[in-house]
């Protein structure tokens, strides 16, 4: 097999502030008793590597935490520009602020940036808990203004279905594409995200 | 299966080997690689899931040895005997895949993308 030509999702730090109930990150918590998940931030130099070899692409989208956690995360990105590399970057996670969005949209201003929404920002955070989705919202409209392409990803559930069409319409009239998710994962009765 | 598991029973449901073809992603659709925070790569985000992690295969690829702290180069990890058996067991072999690879890349499993008036819709089936 010749792996330098594929993409590479790096999974960049161990943490995230939100508790999505689908998550694997909660479904380790819920299998391992506990609230810490183990691993270490992605280093630069360990990232160098990466760079060395990959040639496909590399995609910061975390299984167990939200990559904006990495302590070195702009620097990286930084990197990427420099070198180049097609780059993707999926958050859902708040907790950084303003400022550093700014910082890490100017230091790789050809990163790709999907953020994830999951209803209209105020009703995010049923299924996102923890989220602040009104404030990622404005950082996502802060990134396509900075000029970046950027994408709303929207999973479909029950709480936030009838407000499909409107939100589609919206992100429409903003030129941010929306990527519609309908997952069979919410079909398992895990999680109760029904619109109270 | 116990209390805990038992939660998880339609992610533990896997599918039948003697009625379902192995199509694996990662060698016909340009599958994303993955490397996690403890630094070890996989073929794929599904098999490096704390519900996988154990199954046959998957496991050997968990080794310390194959941490990219413990390696000068990302391609002395590739070239290393647990990477290339995987894919020849793939490839020669699929009846012996884990699991985890029928569940998420049988020929049936799909992920659907249509773009239409500028909205991509993905639909996941799995």
């Amino acid at each position: 097999m010749n792996f330098a030509n594929i993409r590479l999702n790096i999974e960049n730090n161990p943490r995230c502030t939100l508790g999505c109930p689908l998550c694997k990150r909660t479904t380790y918590f819920d299998l391992n008793n506990t609230k810490i998940v183990p691993g270490i931030d992605l280093s630069l130099k360990d990232f160098k590597k990466c760079l060395d070899f990959f040639k496909g692409g590399i995609t910061f989208c975390g299984q167990l935490s939200d990559p904006i956690f990495n302590k070195d995360f702009i620097e990286i990105l930084k990197m990427c520009n420099d070198n180049k590399v097609d780059t993707k970057v999926n958050t859902a996670a708040t907790g950084r602020k303003e400022n550093w969005y700014k910082s890490a949209f100017s230091a790789n201003p050809n990163a790709e940036w999907t953020f994830g929404i999951d209803g209209p920002p105020y009703l995010s955070h049923k299924y996102r808990k923890n989220q602040n989705g009104e404030f990622l919202f404005e950082m996502m409209m802060l990134g396509k203004e900075m000029g970046l392409r950027v994408y709303w990803q929207y999973i479909v559930f029950d709480y936030n279905e009838k407000y499909l069409e409107d939100c589609k319409k919206y992100s429409k009239n903003l030129q941010i594409p929306m990527i519609v998710i309908y997952s069979q994962r919410d079909k398992t009765g895990k999680g109760d995200f029904t619109y109270e | 299966m116990n209390n805990k598991l038992e939660k998880y029973k339609s992610e533990l449901t896997f599918p039948d080997k003697d009625k379902n073809e192995l199509k694996p992603k990662c060698i016909y659709n340009n599958q994303q690689l993955t490397l996690s925070s403890m630094g070890y790569f996989a073929p794929c985000c599904w098999v490096d899931d704390e519900l996988y992690r154990n199954q046959k295969w998957v496991k050997t690829l968990f080794k310390e040895h194959l941490k990219l702290q413990n390696n000068e180069k990302v391609e002395d990890i590739f070239k290393s005997k647990e990477w290339t058996d995987f894919y020849k067991m793939l490839k020669n072999n699929p009846k012996d895949a884990p699991p985890v690879c029928y569940k998420f890349c049988s020929k049936g499993v799909v992920t659907d993308k249509e773009t239409k008036n500028g909205i991509i819709k993905t639909v996941i089936k799995h």
